[in-house]
Formats: C-alpha cells, sequence, structure tokens
C-alpha cells in the first residue's frame, strides 16, 4: 500500500537578487508501506530540499511552488475513532484529504503540520552527529519528543521508552542521563535514530545517515536502518550521494540531478540496466557498485546552481551524449521496459516502473557501451553554455 | 543536578581569596602613592608639630612599609577598615549602612537588565534581518550611545517635573507623615527606586541585548534547533528551550562585565538620585582624600566584583553540561 | 573664582558641585562660578547699601519648617572632629560661644559670656610676648542646655581645659595662645593668654561651649558621635536635632528646644540694623542633602527647599529672577580670589616684576565678560565688606574704585590690548610702584592711602629686552617681537625654564581657564615666556602649600575673618611659610608636606613681607588702632604684589520670598558663614 505519493513537487528558494533556486522541479515518486526507498544523486541537487519539504521544514527563503505531497496520515483532529478521515472532511474541498485517506501534506498549515512531525513523519538530518542539543541530557530529548506527541503518557513512562529505545540502537539505557558531548560520533547518530523511532513514525528520513562516519560505522549505521524497519515496519527514505548505500539497503530509487528525478525504480533496475547517463556516470565514480577492475571516473564538472535554470536537459552541460535536441527542452520520463523490449520511445505516468529521462533512451546499449569507457567522459569537451 | 563538586568549588574559593589578596595589596599600593601625604587631610595649618606627630603614629605611618602593610592585611580580613577621618566614625558602620543601598539598587537592576536584555536579544536574534529587528535593535544602539546623567535628567524631568509622578531623590521620604511599617517601608521603597532602575536599566539592558541576539542568530542555525522543529516542538519552545538556552551560554560571561558598567552606572544615577549608597562616596572619597573610605569603598567592589565572578562561573557550569567542574574538558 | 579654600578660624571646609567636591587640608573648594546666563542688569552691592530694616519682634508670626538644602552631607555631629562647613549648618544652631559677632558692624557682642576686660601683664611667660589676663563673667540666668540641664560657669571652665587637653586640630590656632582659663575672684572666669590677642573675643571667645555632662567622659573627642547619643547633641543653641539621617536629612527643632534660650534677646541685637530679635520663629529647620549641584538647585525651583547654602549658580540667576517665588539676596564675598607667585625663585623674587604681572591681568574681561557682572575688581586680600580693614577706610577714596586700588590695573593701548611697549618701559627703565604717587604706565597713581611704602625701593634686577629665542615664544600664537631678558640673561636660562601657571582642568573651572589664557597672552606679548599646567585642585595645593614647588598658581579664599590680623597672619605671616632657601639644601624635613597658608614665602625675605605690621596689629588690643594698622598690613601685601587679587565674588543667596521674609541682606556670606543669623529671624510672610 503506497504511504507516500509525491506529485509534480516543485521547490524553489527566493535569492536576494529576486531569481530562484529550483531545487526540485516537477518531481514524482512514492514509496509503499515498509519499503526502503533511495534518493542519490551529488551534492546540491536537491534531494535534501525535496526530502524537508515534505515536513514544511525548508529554510525561510525555502517554498513549494506547486505539487502535492499525498501521505497516507490523518490529523487527529480529522480522524474517526480508528484513525481514518471523517467522511465530512473528505468531502470538504477546503481540507486537503483523498478519498483514500491520504492527506496532501504540502497545503497544511504550519500548526498541522507540526503533528505530522515524528509522529508521521521522523527526519534524521544530515549532520546527526550535532542534531543533539548540548545543554540537555539524551535521554531528556527523547523523552521530550513522546511527550510532545503523546500528551497522555506519564513521565516515567516515557523515560522507560526512551532508556528502551536507546537499548534497542545499542546504547546502554544509563546513558541517557548523559549529554551529547560525553557520546561518541557514531552513538549521537544511533541516538538521533532512538529518538526518530520514538513516536513510532511511518516514514523515517535519513539525509546522509552515514556521511562523516568512518567505514566500520557506516555499515553498522545501516544495519542498524534495517533492523528497525524489519522490528517496526516503518518506511525508510534514504538520503545519499553515495550510490553504493543505496545498493546496500534501497528496495526502489530515485537518482536526482538539478532538481529533477533522472532516473528512478526498483533498486535492481537500476544497477543492472542502468538507462541514464548520469546514474551511468555515477556508478562510474563508486567502487563497489561496478566491476572491480574499472578505474573510478567521476564526471566532469560540478552540478549547476539551479537559479532560474533554462529549459533544456538539466545534464546537458556535462552529459558527454547530448545531441541537439537535448537543448530545447528537459526529457520527460520513458519507460525503460518498453524501450529495452520493443525499442519504442514511451513517456511513463507510473511512478513504480522502471523510467528514465533521456532522449537517447532508444540507444540503451550504445550509451552502456560507451560509458564504460573513460575517455568518453573525460575527453568530452564540454560545451559552453 | 548539580556538577559543582565540593572540591572545584573549595578550589574556586581559595582562588578569589587570593584575588582579594592581590587586590588589596594593589589598593595599598595605589592610595599610598596618590599624590599627597595619606594623612594631608587631617592636617591643618595650626596644627603643632606633636599634633601631627600624633596623627601619624595613629595612623601608623611611623612603622615600617612592610609592618603597615601587614597591619593593613591583616585589619581588612578581620574586618577593621579603620576610622574615617572626614565621617568622624568606624569606615565599616558607613559601609554597612551604605552598602545594602547599593546592593538593592544594582540586584534590582541587574535583575531587570538581564531579564529584559536577553529576551529582547532573544526576539531580535530570532528574527534577525527583519524590519522588526532592524528597527528596534537601532533604536537600542541609539539608547546605549546616551549618556546615563542625560537620561536620568529626562527622566526625572518627565516623571517628576511635569507630572510629578516619582521622586527624584532617596531612597525613603525623608520626612514622613505617615508611620512606618513593612508596608510602607516596601511601598516607599518601591516608590523611590522606580526613577533610578528606569534610568539604569532603560540603556543598562543593551549590553546584555548586544550579546544575547548574535549568539541567538548564530544558535537558530544550529542541529539542534532543526531537529528540535522536526520532532514538531512549537516555535515558542524551539526559541526558548532549544536556541535560547544555549545562546545564554556568553550571556553569562557578559554578566561580570556588565557588572563594571554598572558600577560605573551607579556612580552617577546616585549622584543624580541622591541615593544614599557607595557610588556616591566612591568619588569623593578619593578627592577627600578619606583614604580609609575609599580603600575599603574600592575593596567591598572588588569584593563584589569577585563574587559575581565565582557566581557566573558557577551558573556557566550549570548553564553549559560541557563545562565540567568549571573546567573545560 | 572657581575654587576657594576657607581661611576662617572657625575653619569650614566647603565643598563644590556634586562629585567634583573637595575638600583638602585647610582648604575646600567650590566649583560654581561658571554662567550659561545672560548677562543681567542687576546691581552689584555697594558699600553705602545699609542691610535691609525689619519690623519689631512682637508683631512677627510664628511656627511653620524652613526647608534648607545642600549639595554635601554632614558627616558628622561632632563639632570638634569635623570643620565641614555643612556640618556647622547643623551644629551652629545647637553650640553657642562666647561672644557673637553681628554680621553688619562686624562687632563681638555679648553672647553666653555677658561682658569682659582685657588686662595685659608684666610678666611673660614663655613667649617675649607680655601675657594677658581676660576676666569675664558667664550668663547663667535664663539659659539652660538644650536638654533642659542647667547651665553653670563650671561648664565653660570645663569646656576650655577640655579643649586644650584634647586640643582638636580645627581649633588649634585658636587655643594655642591660652595658658589657663580658671575660677575667677571678683569676675565669673579667668583666662590667661601669653601673647595680646586684640581679637581674643573672635578668636577665643569663638570656642563653643560644651556641657560638661555629656562630655566629661569623652575620653578621645576624635571617637565620640553626639549623634549616636539618646538627646543627640546637647549645647546652649536654640535648636535640638530631631532626626538625622546623615546621608539625606537632618531635622533641627526650635519647638522642641527643652529648657531656656535667651540669646537672641540680648539688647545689642535690636540695635544692629537689620538684625531681629526675639527668633528664632520657625518651629523646626529641615535640611535636604542633594548628591549634585543640580539635583540641589532644581530642588529650589520645584519649591522643594525654601533655600540653599552659600549661593546660586550663576547659570541659574535668571531663573531665580524669573521666578515669583524666589528672591535672590545680595551679598559681599567673604574671601577673595587670587593668583599668587613664588618669591623664592628669580624673577619672581622681585616686586617690579610681580607688579608687571598686575598689568597684563584683564579685570574687565574677568568680571564683566567672563562671569557676567557677578563679579568685581580685586584689589586687597580684604573683601570689600571687610570695610573696617579696607586700607580706603579714612580716605576720600571710594571702596575698590579709588585711583589707589588702581595701581595695578590692566595697562591698555585699547580695550583687551595690553600696553606692551609702556610696559616694557616700566622694567627697562626701572621703575617699581612703591607707594609714592607718579604716572606709571601711562597711569596715575595718587600714592599709598595708609602712606606704607613696598619693601623694595628699586628692581632687583635689571631688565632689558632683546631678539625671541626661548622655545614658548617662539612658537607663541603671540609671535612677540621681542623677549625679556634678566640681567641680560633670558628667563628661561636664570628661572631653568618658562614660568609656569597651574590651573584646573578647564571642565572643572572653564572661565579661570579663559581668563589664565588670556593672561599669559598677554605676557608673551610683552615678550615674557610664560606657560602653563593643568592639575587637579587637590594636586594644586599639594604642589602649592604642601611642597612649595611651583612658579604661580589660582585658587581663591571664603571665610576670611573680618578682623584681618588672623588672616593676614595665617595668609601672609613669614611664620605660616615654609623657608626653602634655608632647607632644601639641608635636605630636612621642617619643610615638607605640613600645609601652610603662605606658599608665596612673603615675608621670608627680608625685602617684601609685612610682618612687622602683621604682629602689631595682632598684640593690639584697641580695635581702632588695631584697624588701622591691620589697613597698613593690607595696602603693604598689596604694593609688594607677591599675591594678585583677581576678583571677588558677587553673592546672590536665593529664598523662597513667597512664604518666608525676615532675611538680612547686604552682609558678606549671607548665605553660608553668616547663616545663623537668617536662621533665627527668618518667619513666615503675613
Ligand atoms: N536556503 C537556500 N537558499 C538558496 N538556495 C539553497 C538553499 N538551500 C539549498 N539551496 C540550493 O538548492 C540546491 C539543492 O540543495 P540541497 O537540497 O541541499 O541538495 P543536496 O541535499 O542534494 O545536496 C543547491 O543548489 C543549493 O545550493
Ligand atoms: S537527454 Fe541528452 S543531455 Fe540529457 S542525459 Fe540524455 S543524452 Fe544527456
Ligand atoms: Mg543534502
Amino acid at each position: 500500500m503506497t504511504l507516500l505519493d509525491v506529485n509534480d513537487l516543485s521547490i524553489r528558494y527566493a535569492v536576494d537578487d529576486g531569481s530562484a533556486v529550483h531545487a526540485s522541479d516537477g518531481v514524482d515518486f512514492s514509496v509503499e508501506r515498509g519499503e526502503t526507498y533511495g534518493l542519490v544523486g551529488e551534492s546540491g541537487c536537491g534531494k535534501t530540499t525535496l526530502a524537508k519539504s515534505l515536513v514544511h521544514l525548508l529554510d525561510d527563503n525555502g517554498y513549494i511552488e506547486r505539487g502535492e505531497v499525498w501521505f497516507d496520515t490523518t490529523l487527529p483532529q480529522w480522524a474517526d475513532e480508528n484513525g481514518d478521515p471523517e467522511q465530512s472532511v473528505i468531502d470538504d474541498p477546503d481540507k486537503p484529504v483523498r478519498a483514500d485517506g491520504k492527506t496532501n501534506l504540502a497545503a497544511l498549515s504550519n500548526k498541522q503540520i507540526r503533528d505530522v512531525r515524528w509522529r508521521d513523519i521522523a527526519i534524521i538530518p544530515q549532520s546527526a552527529m550535532n542534531a543533539l542539543n548540548p545543554v540537555y541530557k539524551v535521554g531528556d530529548q527523547i523523552v521530550e519528543a513522546i511527550l510532545r506527541h503523546e500528551p497522555e503518557t506519564t513521565a516515567e513512562a516515557a523515560d522507560d521508552r526512551a532508556r528502551d529505545l536507546l537499548e534497542r540502537v545499542g546504547i546502554e539505557p544509563e546513558r541517557a542521563d548523559d549529554y551529547a558531548h560525553q557520546f561518541s560520533g557514531g552513538m549521537k547518530q544511533r541516538a538521533v535514530i532512538a529518538m526518530a523511532m520514538a513516536c513510532g513514525p511511518d516514514l523515517l528520513i535519513a539525509d546522509e545517515p552515514t556521511t562523516a562516519l568512518d567505514v566500520i560505522i557506516q555499515d553498522r549505521i545501516l544495519e542498524e536502518l534495517e533492523t528497525l524497519q524489519e522490528e517496526f515496519g516503518v518506511s525508510i527514505l534514504v538520503i545519499s550521494h553515495d550510490i553504493s548505500v543505496m545498493a546496500e539497503i534501497c528496495d526502489r530509487m530515485a537518482v536526482m540531478y538539478g532538481g529533477k528525478v533522472m532516473e528512478a525504480g526498483p533498486k535492481e533496475e537500476i544497477f543492472e540496466r542502468t538507462a541514464n547517463p548520469y546514474t551511468l556516470g555515477l556508478k562510474n565514480s563508486f567502487p563497489t557498485i561496478t566491476a572491480t577492475d574499472q578505474e573510478l571516473v567521476s564526471i566532469p564538472g560540478t552540478p549547476p546552481t539551479l537559479r532560474d535554470p533554462d529549459d533544456g536537459c538539466r545534464f546537458r552541460d556535462r552529459c558527454p551524449f547530448a545531441v541537439e535536441e537535448c537543448h530545447a527542452s528537459h526529457p520527460p520520463m520513458y519507460d525503460v521496459e518498453a524501450a529495452e523490449s520493443t525499442g519504442r520511445v514511451t513517456e511513463t505516468t507510473d511512478d513504480r516502473a522502471h523510467r528514465s529521462a533521456c532522449y537517447r533512451i532508444g540507444e540503451l546499449d550504445r550509451l552502456r557501451t560507451d560509458a564504460v569507457n573513460e575517455s568518453t567522459w573525460t575527453d568530452q569537451t564540454i560545451e559552453s553554455r | 543536578m548539580t556538577r559543582i563538586s565540593g572540591t572545584y568549588l573549595a578550589k574556586r574559593l581559595v582562588v578569589s581569596y587570593l584575588t582579594l589578596l592581590v587586590i588589596m595589596t594593589l589598593l595599598f599600593v595605589l592610595l599610598r602613592s596618590m599624590p599627597g601625604s595619606f594623612i594631608s587631610s587631617m592636617i591643618t595649618s595650626g596644627m603643632t608639630a606633636e599634633q601631627i606627630e600624633q596623627i601619624r603614629e595613629t595612623w601608623g605611618l611611623n612603622e615600617p612599609l612592610w609592618k603597615q602593610y601587614l597591619d593593613f592585611m591583616i585589619n581588612y580580613q578581620t574586618g577593621n577598615f579603620g576610622r574615617s577621618p572626614t565621617y568622624n566614625a568606624p569606615v565599616a558602620d558607613l559601609m554597612i549602612r551604605r552598602m545594602p543601598r547599593t546592593l538593592i539598587l544594582f540586584g534590582a537592576t541587574f535583575l531587570i537588565g538581564f531579564i529584559i536584555g536577553p529576551l529582547v536579544g532573544m526576539y531580535l536574534g530570532w528574527w534577525r534581518g527583519t524590519k522588526k529587528d532592524k528597527s528596534i535593535f537601532s533604536t537600542s544602539l541609539l539608547l546605549y550611545s546616551m549618556p546615563s546623567f542625560w537620561i536620568s535628567w529626562l527622566f526625572i524631568w518627565v516623571f517628576n517635573y511635569e507630572f510629578n509622578l516619582l521622586p527624584s531623590a532617596y531612597m525613603f521620604t525623608q520626612f514622613p507623615e505617615f508611620q512606618w511599617t513593612a508596608v510602607t517601608v516596601m511601598r516607599d521603597v518601591l516608590y523611590h527606586i522606580a526613577l533610578p532602575i528606569m534610568s539604569l536599566t532603560f540603556i543598562g539592558w543593551v549590553g546584555a541585548m548586544l550579546i544575547m541576539r548574535p549568539t541567538m542568530n548564530q544558535v537558530t542555525d544550529e542541529g539542534y534547533v532543526f531537529l528540535a522543529r522536526a520532532k514538531g516542538l512549537s516555535e515558542r519552545t524551539v526559541m526558548i528551550k532549544h536556541a535560547a538556552r544555549n545562546a545564554l551560554i556568553p550571556v553569562a560571561t557578559g554578566a561580570v562585565v556588565g557588572l563594571a558598567f554598572l558600577i560605573d552606572g551607579s556612580i552617577i544615577i546616585e549622584n543624580v538620585f541622591s541615593w544614599p549608597g557607595m557610588g556616591q562616596i566612591i568619588v569623593s572619597s578619593v578627592l577627600e582624600r578619606d583614604f580609609p573610605v575609599a580603600q575599603a569603598t574600592f575593596f567591598l567592589l572588588a569584593v563584589l566584583v569577585v563574587i559575581m565572578r565565582l557566581l557566573t562561573d558557577i551558573v556557566y557550569t550549570y548553564l553549559d553540561p560541557r563545562i565540567k567542574f568549571g573546567e573545560s574538558e | 573664582m572657581s575654587e576657594k579654600q576657607s581661611g576662617s578660624s572657625r575653619r569650614r571646609f566647603l565643598q563644590g558641585t556634586g562629585v567634583a567636591a573637595v575638600s583638602a587640608g585647610l582648604a575646600g573648594c567650590s566649583g560654581e562660578g561658571d554662567s550659561e546666563t545672560e548677562t543681567t542688569e542687576e546691581s552689584t552691592p555697594t558699600e553705602d547699601q545699609t542691610p535691609t530694616e525689619v519690623g519689631d519682634a512682637e508683631d512677627i508670626p510664628e511656627g511653620g519648617i524652613f526647608n534648607f538644602g545642600m549639595g554635601t552631607a554632614p558627616n558628622t555631629l561632632n563639632d570638634l572632629a569635623s570643620s565641614s562647613a555643612y556640618v556647622g549648618v547643623i551644629t551652629d544652631r545647637i553650640y553657642e560661644s562666647g561672644a557673637a559677632i553681628d554680621p553688619v558692624n562686624f562687632e563681638m557682642h555679648p553672647n553666653v559670656f555677658t561682658d569682659w576686660e582685657a588686662e595685659v601683664l608684666d610678666e611673660t611667660g614663655e613667649t617675649d610676648q607680655p601675657n594677658v589676663e581676660i576676666g569675664f563673667d558667664v550668663r547663667t540666668d535664663g539659659l539652660t542646655w538644650n536638654d533642659g540641664t542647667e547651665f553653670t560657669v563650671d561648664d565653660v571652665i570645663f569646656t576650655y581645659n577640655y579643649l586644650l587637653e584634647q586640643n582638636p586640630g580645627g581649633f588649634a590656632a585658636s587655643l594655642a595662645p591660652i595658658e589657663s582659663v580658671e575660677e575667677g575672684d571678683d569676675r565669673d572666669c579667668l583666662m590667661t593668654l601669653n601673647q595680646p590677642n586684640g581679637t581674643f573675643a573672635y578668636d577665643q571667645f569663638g570656642l563653643p561651649i560644651l556641657p560638661r555632662h555629656r562630655w566629661e567622659d569623652v575620653d578621645d573627642y576624635q571617637t565620640y558621635e553626639p549623634a549616636d547619643t539618646d538627646f543627640g547633641p546637647v549645647g546652649l543653641g536654640p535648636g535640638v536635632v530631631t532626626q538625622y539621617n546623615p546621608d539625606t536629612s537632618v531635622e533641627v527643632s526650635f519647638a522642641e528646644r527643652e529648657g531656656e534660650y535667651n540669646l537672641s534677646d540680648l539688647d545689642w541685637r535690636s540695635e544692629v540694623p537689620g538684625v531681629i530679635p526675639g527668633g528664632p520663629f520657625v518651629d523646626a529647620m529641615r535640611i535636604r542633602v542633594y548628591s549634585s549641584q543640580s539635583a540641589l538647585h532644581q530642588a529650589l525651583f520645584e519649591g522643594d527647599i525654601d533655600t540653599l547654602y552659600e549661593n546660586i549658580r550663576t547659570s541659574r540667576i535668571q531663573d531665580a529672577e524669573d521666578s515669583d517665588r524666589l528672591e535672590l539676596l545680595d551679598g559681599f564675598d567673604t574671601g577673595y580670589g587670587h593668583y599668587s607667585f613664588n618669591t623664592r625663585r628669580t624673577p619672581l623674587d622681585d616686586t617690579a616684576f610681580r607688579q608687571v604681572l598686575g598689568f597684563a591681568y584683564d579685570d574687565v574681561y574677568w568680571t564683566e565678560q567672563l562671569q557676567r557682572g557677578y563679579a568685581q575688581e580685586g584689589d586687597f586680600v580684604m573683601p570689600p565688606g571687610y570695610t573696617a580693614v579696607r586700607p580706603e577706610t579714612d580716605s576720600d577714596q571710594e571702596v575698590l574704585e579709588g585711583s589707589a586700588t588702581q595701581a595695578f590695573s590692566f595697562r591698555q593701548t585699547s580695550p583687551s590690548v595690553p600696553d606692551v611697549e609702556g610696559i616694557r618701559s616700566f622694567l627697562t627703565e626701572g621703575q617699581i610702584i612703591t607707594g609714592e604717587g607718579g604716572t606709571y604706565v601711562g597711569q596715575e597713581y595718587p600714592g599709598s592711602l595708609t602712606g606704607v611704602t613696598a619693601g623694595q625701593s628699586e628692581p632687583k634686577h635689571d631688565y632689558s629686552f632683546g631678539s625671541v629665542e626661548s622655545d614658548v615664544l617662539v612658537n607663541a600664537d603671540e609671535e612677540p617681537d621681542q623677549e625679556i631678558r634678566i640681567d641680560g640673561e633670558l628667563l628661561t636660562d636664570v628661572h631653568d625654564g618658562p614660568l609656569t601657571m597651574l590651573l584646573s582642568p578647564a571642565q572643572e573651572a572653564p572661565q579661570t581657564a579663559q581668563m589664565v589664557d588670556d593672561w599669559i597672552s598677554s605676557l608673551r606679548q610683552i615678550g615674557i615666556p610664560v606657560d602653563r599646567e593643568v592639575v587637579s585642585f587637590n594636586t594644586r595645593v599639594q604642589r602649592a602649600y604642601g611642597s612649595e614647588d611651583f612658579d604661580m598658581f589660582t585658587m581663591g579664599w571664603v571665610n576670611l575673618s573680618p578682623f584681618a590680623t588672623n588672616t593676614l597672619y595665617s595668609l601672609h605671616h613669614s611664620d605660616n611659610a615654609d623657608d626653602h632657601s634655608v632647607a632644601e639644601s639641608e635636605g630636612d624635613d621642617d619643610n615638607t608636606d605640613t600645609l601652610l597658608n603662605n606658599p608665596m614665602g612673603y615675608g621670608v625675605f627680608e625685602d617684601a613681607g609685612a610682618d612687622d605690621l602683621i604682629d602689631e596689629a595682632r598684640t593690639t588690643l584697641d580695635p581702632d588702632e588695631r584697624n588701622q594698622v591691620s589697613r597698613q598690613a593690607v595696602e603693604r601685601i598689596y604694593l609688594d604684589f607677591a599675591t594678585m587679587v583677581t576678583g571677588y565674588e558677587v553673592t546672590k543667596w536665593p529664598v523662597n520670598s513667597a512664604d518666608w521674609t525676615g532675611f538680612v541682606e547686604n552682609i558678606p556670606g549671607p548665605g553660608s558663614t553668616y547663616l545663623g543669623t537668617q536662621i533665627l529671624q527668618v518667619h513666615r510672610n503675613e
């Protein structure tokens, strides 16, 4: 069953000079219950923005330009005794609630979204290590979250639960009385994960959960997430610039570039039948993914600034396969399955299908072969725009 | 709760004590190196040599310097501040009489300033860059640049001369037509302290605000503020409990500096409002060469600052758990 | 005059504005005199105005509370231990002395002592002066202590012996001549002095009379605080202290005094013009202490107080004149402002040179421009109010105006421009004003009023003018065309650098600073290298009176005795000067930091001094004779010019005349020195 259904979501940041950063542009994806969904892409391509926007945690200058974020939850005040939305709410055109029980988070007010935060969607921020308040005990910070969303819980019960949660992520319960500075980096990360599970959310967003940790800890954290998922059945939206992380824990994933989803679909599909020049380039730049004997090649150039971008394919400046067509407009999502099996180029609106945004979807074999060649990437003359 | 260990406290007390010894030594040296003899204010032209000799004797000036120093240090530590030649009274009596008045004024002003200042600083830091922030901030800078006696006169003019709402002098009604009871004393002091406090805090809070505002602004970018929001906490809770609480830490350090400014301001304010405290005599005793009083006044102010340092250190340790027993790890 | 010292035998320190208040050693200062107001057409008081006449005591309304304000706290009620004028505001209502002075004629009258008689003995005692025996009677009828206790002759004898034994510093000068005080045979008491003293009624009879029953057990007068006792201070005066918060307020009640008080009814009072017998008429005097001059003045204008101590600030004179409630009472200075010169140093050791310093001082600039008319031109070391000892008395010349008082007035070619050539010629031609008539720098001098002459009959040095060489003058804005030579040498060589004038920082005394600048500028134009050095009042006291380490300095005196002799002795007699010429070489400490009142060293050297005249005046018993000798001494001091009197203040004492009346006007120090008279006679308006 679909937990999260993001439709045509565009996020912008207003900047001083009057232009806008198109940090996310017409993004579609959906996450099933119990699924681990990955967002991958180089730094600066809009992953964090996308995640934060789900619960209105954008910086002050960020705003949702358009799009919907349908999430399977009902605000307490709109719910009947089963937790489903009341019919009157569904019928009310002013309330963003659908008959299937989903609520459009993008349309909620600041006050309303606060009830969704942590209770439905918990977010482990990018630098979780600095996310603990230095002046409060770690346990108390977990208790605070519990009491916020479950005011009927007693302080002792909340405290017990906090210690229990810490224990589950491998931290001795007594350490609940410690302060953040008394924890190691990995412990802090796990404490935040424990905190994220405090209210039993349906979706856990982990933004760069492994960045800045050493390899051993990285693995442990990923295991931790997997265990939690099994235990709580929570869906996880994991964000990383490291495509190998995706390989490890995702069920499905989306590859983002320049605020756009370039390729999306089940993890195996994307890794085994990669259908987008950007994904191909990304794969080249990480070890474990492809054949061991291959040289690591990173994509030359840097991601665009996204300030009032022009119409062409976002990737074309760095794309070795760019053709005339790529300059005119950004490509739509094509069905990879169809392209591969029938050679037909068809657009798709199915969020779940393996899809890719590239005009040269019809020449997949060629793209895959050339992409393995280092020279394909390094020899190209970066077009001046 | 308590992170202050007995040993740490003992250690700090010893350091404070040593600081006071150093200050006393400095005072001893300083006041004896002022132009004119220590006793010149007591000598008048008609005096005979014997009388002058007797005064020298009384003040121990015929003793060798080390003995004078030793006597001074011992006397001061036993609360024997000597006798004031201009007040014709034991200096200790004078201090006991005046110190509480200054402490009341100091304490109230300090408290109010350090409540208002951080509060305003919190709001401005939180809303930094907004129109509200800009206008309040620039207004407060304007206030800050005004001389405090000027503000005092303004308040006196408005609240006393023009509208006759509040008295402009003294701590009590001088020739009361009512009976002194606990209630009337309280009411009378409040009535009299209003203008001095207003004058002092009108500017006084800005200092604390100036520390609070930028630190508050810094902490809004901290991960824990984001996390607090992500937890669904209200903006108020995030601002006060998570952001402000952290931004307060440097404000505690600023409190000692604030105290120094307050001493400075109280000299002016006590004189403007005829508030019979320490500020009144701090300058006059030097000018009148009442050295025993000057010495004791400076000494007590030093004690006050040292105590404040100790207190802020303790508060600091309480505010910031990363500081353990007053030492960084 | 921006800063002053007090020179009374009953010495009172005066404090001035707020935190700048100072008193040091013998001295106090008051920092008023800076005026922001427009010049008013207020006439300055002249001596022929008689004090105000008031009606009879019978129909004077009684009662009411007179509110008094002052800018400095009374620190103690121990009259012996304090010399503060502000303590005196209270204790003078409590304590009485043997004789009383009237503020109009400056005559001594009976007070606690009913009458007295002095006899010069043949014996000399330890001094080479004949001893004097004074017999006096004590008023014990109709007068009790203010706590109701009976007052006896025994109390008087106790007082003098107690004071002699304790010898409080403030009274030392008055006590020093007393050999003994004991019970007399035909008189109640007998006082023996070791030398004749013409002003014993002022000096020795001016000491406060103490109640034996309170002071007998006080072993050390310094540690006794009458305020701490149940009743407060006990004295023969009209008042009792009924509230004492020394930091803020004091109440002296007249209504609540116990026993009897008759000193205000004495016959002589009804004979002095302006003095009203029978007081005090008010129930109480309430004293409020303000810690800033601004607050004090504002309290006056707000009606919180009816008057204030001493004087109104020049800057508020206009406001007071505009007020319906307030009236400004005129008064005279009780002292003078001065520039004094160190006669130990060349060329200040020469009277002729010093006189030139007077020619360069623009009196009109000071009195009219800087002081806006609230000052009078200075000449003698006795203020114009003390007519009896002014040299003009017994002459046909008017006080302050006569040409004999103008010997050293500003010599100008046009207003404010010094007569450089004339002054130079005075020096180069070897002129000096000795007291003989003549024309000096273009101005007629009729000769001395009293017939005295200066100590020198001709200049000590040979003066000439040559090219400008000293740094001070080379760099001076005045760009003098010539520089003085003393016996052929540069002043900066004979004196080791330019002459230096010590003065207060401009923010403390802006007008004095301006005046000094003007004076220095004139001197530089003449070709005399002079510089200025800014030092605080205290430092100046120390440098001038303490160590005599100065060339020239400015300061002022108040509360001088109207009988002159004491003042002349302590301010201008060589007994009160350190003789550095003798001692410095030996490095002994006779000359160290004792503050003596004659820093000029006047009288130390043979050719400038009035010791003989002063000594004579002091020991002359007959008042007329004494005053005559005093006048000679005053004029000698004038001619010798070791101290230049720069001006006298015109006192403006503000009172709430809407509610109160009965004040005496046109007396010296109406709100300070003679405050007691005012309090005794102030009463409600009908
Ligand atoms: N507050 C902001 N104002 C303007 N631009 C921003 C802001 N935050 C992020 N951006 C821009 O938006 C784009 C996406 O950023 P981000 O979502 O952090 O990417 P990622 O998480 O993939 O690294 C980047 O170009 C970044 O510079
Ligand atoms: S559309 Fe063109 S530019 Fe974009 S990825 Fe495909 S080939 Fe490259
Ligand atoms: Mg990111």
